[in-house]
């Protein structure tokens, strides 16, 4: 019985430090912050391995050493959402409501030793120590059912919960950051969006995973279960590193690879940036030499693997889309004209518009709207002063707005006066300048 | 170009952003997010005084256009304040006619960026600015 969990063994372990490092270095890394697509390949090949490990529900008779460690997974899917957060893919508030969920994992585990009481925990525990080693507590009936109806509980538990973990992560990466609570709406009937076709087939992968195998091979498929799993998750991330690699060289654009490319990436904008700035290589972490031949010279002595410091994300951002995007638009004076929109700017640079919005939030933290109606005021500020009999009309029609109405709501909006009082209050504001 | 300063350590230093606007406030942290120094927030003129007083800034980055107190006022009581004597001021402001461009460098402005800003101006003015502010630092030490 023991061991249908080696050949998930070593994978798991390695990869629970794996994520560990990813945790620790990723912020200032160049290695772990392009290796997202790696940790989120990761985390399928945790989920579905766990999941198909399982022994069907009514045998829940073995916990094995492979479950434990899976059981374990919980910490590593909590780090890798802390990652998520800390680059800023989840909101503040969601994350400290997620911050409850190993607490209440801890509590439950403390309830099940209570329930069993202290004595016959230490008991069974040290049994199956004897018997099979530290994290394989291999229970039998001999009088101890309630607690092992209680670890049962812990187990199933953790099962969800990791599961919860997992979702949140996916739904983060694949609607690309500031992750909310209304993004799960968002999520689920977002369409092109967020791209719901991968969803579905990881759903169905997920189906044909855990449940065919039971199917197939019936009660004794632990040892099978687990090869085919193993087998099905390093297909799984190959295939989708495949997609990643190829979506990344921008050598495709149907709409569904994007989706699932974007399930991949764990990051921020910026980090996007980076995976479409580069030609991109096997899970994106090796093959950043791309990348930096872009940049600057001055950035080679820094970026040889080690941390990608605030320049070369300033570097990357400035050499493929700021030029091209700013010249457009401040340079161009895109923003002026009347039909502009996400989409139309997006085509003329010939990036996909969730990268340009993606790109916005990231470089500016505006949403695209945002931006160009702040460009918008600011020139119409200075139009005011230049032209002192222009009427709302004129200014509206100058500074690319449908109509007077809307100009003035805009500028309200974004400025807190009226142009009118925003004008007086420049007058007041010169007239006590030349008395001072 | 340099944007050496990016590499520096300027965590012990305060940069204050005073805009009544609180898309610009937003926009220009998160531009400056890119270095790893303090960024602070006012939306007034005075209010930023008061927050200047509690954290000391290196360097101060003004609207003109604000209710309250305006920029010009904030860069002369700034600039009367002995003790700001080395805090530097750039002035952001869509207002670019020449005459508010002269009074505000004449107040004691140290540098005039023209909205909309662009990444290049913008990151070039401001590790200027850091440099500027490093040196004086280094010279102080050595004197």
């Amino acid at each position: 019985m023991q061991f249908q969990s080696l050949p998930l063994l070593l994978p798991c372990i390695a990869g629970f430090f794996w994520l560990f490092a990813y945790i620790i270095f990723a912020p200032r890394n160049d290695f772990f912050r392009k290796s997202k697509r790696f940790i989120a390949v990761l985390s399928l090949f945790f989920l579905f391995a766990y999941l198909s490990s399982k022994p069907d529900q009514f045998m829940m008779l073995h916990f094995t050493l492979f479950e434990q460690v899976c059981a374990l997974s919980i910490v590593p899917s909590f780090l890798s959402y802390i990652a998520a957060y800390r680059n800023k893919e989840i909101t503040g508030v969601f994350f400290r409501i997620c911050c409850i969920i190993p607490l209440l994992h801890f509590i439950i585990g403390v309830e099940s030793v209570y329930i069993a009481g202290y004595d016959n925990s230490v008991r069974i525990l040290q049994d199956s120590f004897s018997t099979h080693g530290p994290l394989f507590p291999y229970l039998d009936d001999n009088g101890q059912r309630s607690f092992y109806a209680c670890y049962t509980y812990v187990f199933q538990t953790n099962m969800f919960l990791n599961f919860l973990l997992f979702a949140i992560s996916f739904m983060a990466s694949a609607l690309k950051g500031n992750f909310k609570v209304r993004h799960i709406v968002r999520f689920l009937f977002a369409g092109r969006k967020c791209e719901l076709i991968p969803v579905l087939y990881v759903l169905i992968l997920l189906i044909l995973l855990t449940v065919v195998p039971v199917l197939i091979i019936g009660k004794g498929f632990y040892v099978g279960n687990a090869f085919i799993t193993t087998v099905a998750c390093i297909f799984l991330a190959l295939v989708i590193s495949l997609v990643a690699l190829i979506g990344s060289a921008g050598k495709v654009g149907v709409e569904s690879i994007g989706g699932l490319l974007s399930m991949t990436r764990f990051g921020s904008g910026i980090s996007e940036f980076d995976e479409y700035s580069m030609a991109g290589g096997f899970l994106g972490d090796t093959d950043s030499a791309g990348g930096i031949d872009e940049k600057p010279d001055e950035s080679h002595s820094k970026s040889d693997g080690n941390d990608l410091t605030s320049y070369d994300r300033k570097a990357l951002l400035r050499n493929v889309f700021d030029t091209d995007f700013e010249k457009l638009m401040i340079g161009g004076k895109h923003f002026l004209q009347r039909d502009i929109t996400l989409t139309s700017v997006a085509d003329t640079l010939g990036i996909s518009k969730d990268e340009l919005s993606d790109y916005m939030e990231a470089t500016y933290g505006l949403s695209f709207s945002n931006y160009v109606n702040m460009l918008r005021i600011d020139f119409a500020e200075q139009y005011i002063l230049d032209h002192d009999d222009a009427t709302q009309r004129d200014i509206a029609n100058a500074c690319g707005f449908s109509g007077a109405s809307a100009f003035n709501t805009t500028f309200s909006k974004i400025t807190g006066v009226t142009p009118k009082i925003w004008k007086d209050r420049y007058a007041e504001m010169s007239k006590r300048k030349k008395t001072t | 170009m340099s944007y050496n300063i990016l590499d520096a350590d300027l965590s012990a230093y305060t940069v204050l952003v005073a805009d009544d606007i609180s898309l610009n406030l937003t926009m220009v942290s998160k531009m400056l997010d890119l270095y790893n120094f303090r960024i602070i927030t006012a939306s007034n003129g005075q209010e930023a005084l008061y927050r200047m007083e509690e954290f000391k800034p290196a360097l101060i980055l003004v609207d003109l256009m604000m209710p309250v107190m305006d920029g010009f006022e904030l860069i002369s009581s700034v600039r009367s304040n002995p003790d700001y004597a080395s805090v530097r001021i750039v002035v952001m402001s869509a207002l670019n006619s020449k005459a508010s461009i002269v009074k505000a460098l004449n107040l004691g402005a140290d540098e005039f960026l023209t909205k909309p800003l662009t990444m290049d101006s913008f990151y070039d003015c401001i590790s200027k600015q850091f440099e500027l502010i490093l040196a004086q630092e280094a010279d102080s030490k050595i004197g």
